[in-house]
């Protein structure tokens, strides 16, 4: 087509559909020269309406959208340019979104998640696909998920603009498995490989590798992961140990140990809190009690080896520095309420220094008038 | 002549009071001897930048110690403090040893001393491999 | 013969001992003049028995606190120099480990700090009494131009000294009186020659701490030793009105500058305590706090150098600065009557309060 005629094409398709055309000019499609012909055929030089919608026009109906953006995104030649890769269609025909989508209306095809005519790249704010609108896109149809998803700790750290995952980084887009249970681990070990390390060293390691459970999702939760639920031992542990078993009692022993160095910092915090208002320059201690607390977050890892001994050696790490700190900010107030009265003791030792001064040197002017 | 001595006294004792007070106060000042503040030193190098024929002078706190990495990638962290006079001691390569510029006292590769005037061993401290990282601590 | 005495006839074949006891008293301990052919023992019998106007009383104690307190400063001064580090890096760390962490730390710095203080309040003082009772007349002129000048100096020592803690306080307080330092012509002139610059970088707090702790003190040593010598040739200054007592040195003497020395002791003490001098965290040269501005003496330049059009200002501090050394030589014929200048002191002392109250509002 000559370039005269491309941009009359989108001129003389627009007259008629004026707010289509709006919305599309600002798409990627249009961008990179996919035009309304590309998709939709008919003649673009002509206003009237027989006319174009002559030749090979057509609206495209639903259950022929895979295969009609396929035409193009899954032919690697004319993709990689873009950098897109091929793989989205084939993906989406074996997952459980496209595997016979004809038949069931509720799973989605391509324009359900991407848009119609106002598709736009991944980085654009207002681009369906954009990371901020993921959740939002995939809920349409998840609700539960999202609902779920949006009390999470994920979210909030998403929100927070952290190093979080969105829907797709755990479920690939095209091809988003549910993921079986004995491959959870590997999929939070992307990210908590510490976590998933320890887990492995320990009992519950080998009962997962072994019969498949407890997986991370079971104590942690899929999408609503909380933070510190583990600590919630009788809702969590409680699940699967009965409350007089050895294994609850290690469960409310480590439990213990955490929640009480947690406390212990927390106080210490305060008595830095208190000492800063007299005031006393405590920065350096602040650095300390980090210290403290990257002990306390390694511990709560190590936690998941569900050994007491690994455990105690780093929480009394972080304690001993809390205990520390607790006993140099204490001592130094110390200091500062005795300052008073030594002043007390010093006036009167000063008084009763100068009287005796003014005693020995009157008598001594006494005695050279005599002499 | 009671009074006279009374009187001397009192005043040379408020005197050496007075003297030994600031004596006091003068001592402890002087000598405040400040604390190691790093309760528990460690120091954190990426494994890639070590390997057997590159050992590393690193601190662990206010200490110096070399890094270095034996067959089978096992990593072994040990003062470079030689224990005869504090010099620094130097990594020799080819016969994997520790050589001490000052008197020439000599440590094997396990901080063992084996000849010259050092006799105690040399302090080696905690190595832990954390994925990519070698950790170090006392 | 006793001991001691045996062992002061063996140094006295070897060494002139009646010249060194004349540096000592040099500084205030005994101000007549001593002969020092003499031996040691005649010099000492001579000035016990000499009789002459008690300084201990007032208003002449100004002047022997004002030494005092000056070598208070400088032993407390060495003792801090014995922690302190001068580096942009460390200045806040090792002040914040004295006066936290050291023990009596916070004591001998505040000592310090109030010390300082306490000095310039009672060089002005001094300056104002010599205003009113005509100090300046002959043969007194060089007693008023060296007493000008240790005020000058213990101002430069002060406001040097000020950056060196190296808190928010200390280097935003500091950024503002260089700002009026360097609107006076001459002094700006000289501070830049011996700092480099008005503005606050590495080498500046180096600089500081060295004119802070040697070159500033050597010249307070030299002037109060001149200042001292002058009163040795001259006397004190005698207040007709009052009919003065004579005292010999030992034991009115000796034992009221002992006295002295506690009564300073004490205030200075009482004031550490009571009022210490808080830290207000690392000096931040983006962030400016609310509350600081230039050192409270130099407050009534502010208004000075603002409101006067045209930078004139700056000239007409350096001008009053000059007639201020020079005012001795022309004093005697402006200021006849006793009562011209009893009110003047009275009005200048006003405007400079009026002035610093100025300043203090429009900082």
């Amino acid at each position: 087509m000559s370039l005269l005629s491309i941009i009359l094409s989108i001129s003389l398709c627009g007259t008629c559909h004026p707010d289509t055309n709006s919305v599309f000019q600002k798409s990627i499609h249009n961008t990179e020269g996919v035009h309304c012909v590309s998709c939709h055929g008919g003649n673009p030089n002509t206003l009237d309406e027989g006319k174009a919608h002559s030749q090979n026009f057509r609206k495209i109906p639903r259950n022929l959208i895979p295969q009609h953006c396929g035409s193009c995104h899954s032919n690697p030649l004319l993709m990689k340019p873009y950098g897109i890769s091929a793989d989205q269609l084939s993906l989406y025909l074996s997952s459980l979104h496209g595997k016979d989508f004809e038949k069931s209306p509720k799973k989605p095809v391509c324009t359900d998640c991407h848009g119609v005519h106002e598709i736009k790249k991944k980085d654009e704010p207002d681009s369906l696909t954009n990371p901020s609108n993921v959740a939002k896109t995939c809920g349409k149809c998840h609700g539960n998920s999202l609902q779920d998803y949006l009390s999470s700790y994920h979210y909030e750290a998403w929100k927070e603009k952290k190093n979080s995952p969105i829907c797709v980084t755990c479920h690939d887009p095209h091809l988003p498995l549910k993921f079986m249970a004995n491959d959870i681990d590997k999929l939070c070990g992307r990210c908590h490989s510490i976590s998933r390390k320890s887990f492995m060293d320990g009992p519950h390691g080998k009962s997962f590798y072994d019969k498949g459970v407890p997986s991370c999702g079971d104590c942690h939760g899929y999408h609503s992961i909380k933070r510190s639920r583990s600590l919630e031992i009788s809702g969590t542990c409680g699940k699967c140990h009965s409350k007089d078993s050895k294994e609850f009692k290690t469960a409310e022993k480590l439990s213990t140990m955490l929640l009480q160095t947690k406390a212990e910092i927390e106080k210490t915090e305060k008595i830095l809190d208190d000492a800063e208002k007299i005031p006393i320059a405590v920065e350096d201690y602040r650095a300390r009690i980090e210290e403290a607390k990257t002990f306390l977050m390694e511990a709560l890892i190590l936690t998941h080896s569900l050994s007491i001994e690994r455990n105690e050696e780093t929480l009394g790490k972080a304690r001993l520095i809390s205990k520390e700190i607790e006993r140099e900010i204490h001592e130094k107030m110390r200091n500062l309420k005795w300052r008073r009265f030594g002043l007390f003791v010093f006036w009167f030792y000063i008084f009763l220094t100068i009287f005796i001064i003014i005693r020995y040197k009157r008598w001594l002017t006494k005695r050279r008038s005599k002499k | 002549m009671e009074r006279r001595n009374f009187l001397r006294n009192i005043f040379g004792g408020t005197i050496i009071l007075w003297l030994g007070g600031i004596f006091y106060f003068l001592l402890s000042y002087l000598s405040y001897a400040r604390k190691g503040k790093e309760v528990f030193p460690r120091v954190k190098i990426p494994s890639k930048e070590i390997s057997p024929s590159k050992p590393a002078l690193i601190k662990v706190g206010e200490e110096h110690a070399w890094l270095i990495e034996n067959e089978g990638e096992i990593f072994s962290a040990i003062s470079a403090v030689c224990t005869h006079k504090r010099c620094i001691l130097e990594w020799d390569r080819e016969s994997r040893r520790f050589i001490c510029p000052c008197h020439k006292g000599i440590f094997d590769k396990e901080g063992n001393p084996i000849f010259g005037p050092p006799s105690k061993p040399l302090k080696r401290f905690n190595v832990l491999k954390k994925g990519d990282d070698i950790i170090v601590s006392d | 013969m006793s001991p001691i005495r045996k062992f002061i006839k063996w140094l006295e074949e070897r060494i002139n001992l009646t010249e060194i006891f004349s540096f000592f008293s040099a500084f205030g301990l005994y101000y007549g003049e001593i002969d020092t052919k003499d031996s040691i023992e005649e010099a000492l019998k001579k000035a016990s028995v000499k009789e002459l106007p008690p300084y201990g009383k007032w208003p002449h104690v100004l002047g022997i606190l004002t030494f005092l307190l000056f070598v208070f400063l400088i032993i407390t001064g060495m003792l801090l120099a014995f922690y302190y580090q001068p580096t942009l890096l460390s200045a806040y760390e090792s002040t914040r480990e004295i006066i936290r962490d050291i023990s009596f730390g916070w004591l001998i710095f505040n000592i310090h700090r109030w010390g300082a203080n306490l000095l310039i309040i009672i060089l002005i003082f001094r300056i104002a009494r010599f205003f009113y009772h005509k100090v300046w007349k002959k043969p007194r002129e060089l007693f008023w131009i060296i007493g000008i000048a240790i005020l000058i100096v213990s101002i430069g020592s002060f406001l040097t000294g000020k950056l060196l803690p190296f808190d928010q306080n200390s280097y935003w307080s500091t950024v503002r009186n260089l700002e009026i330092i360097e609107k006076i012509p001459l002094i700006a002139s000289i501070f830049n020659f011996l700092v480099g610059g008005f503005l606050i970088e590495e080498g500046t707090i180096i600089r500081f701490y060295f004119l802070h702790i040697v070159v500033f003190p050597l010249l307070l040593w030299i002037l109060f030793y001149l200042h001292f010598s002058t009163v040795r040739r001259v006397g004190l200054s005698a207040l007709e009105l009052k009919k003065v007592e004579r005292v010999t040195f030992y034991p009115s003497h000796l034992f009221s500058l002992l006295t002295s020395t506690f009564i300073i002791i004490l205030i200075l003490v009482t004031l550490s305590v009571l009022c210490p001098f808080k830290l207000m965290g690392k000096a931040d040269p983006i962030k400016t706090p609310t509350e600081t501005g230039p050192s409270w003496f130099i407050l009534f330049l502010i208004p000075v150098i603002e409101h006067i059009p045209w930078g004139l200002g700056g000239f007409l501090v350096l001008l009053l600065l000059i007639l201020l050394f020079l005012f001795p030589f022309f004093g005697e014929r402006i200021f006849r009557s006793k009562t011209l200048t009893k009110v003047l002191t009275f009005f200048f002392v006003f405007l400079y309060l009026i002035l610093s109250f100025w300043g203090f509002r429009i900082k």
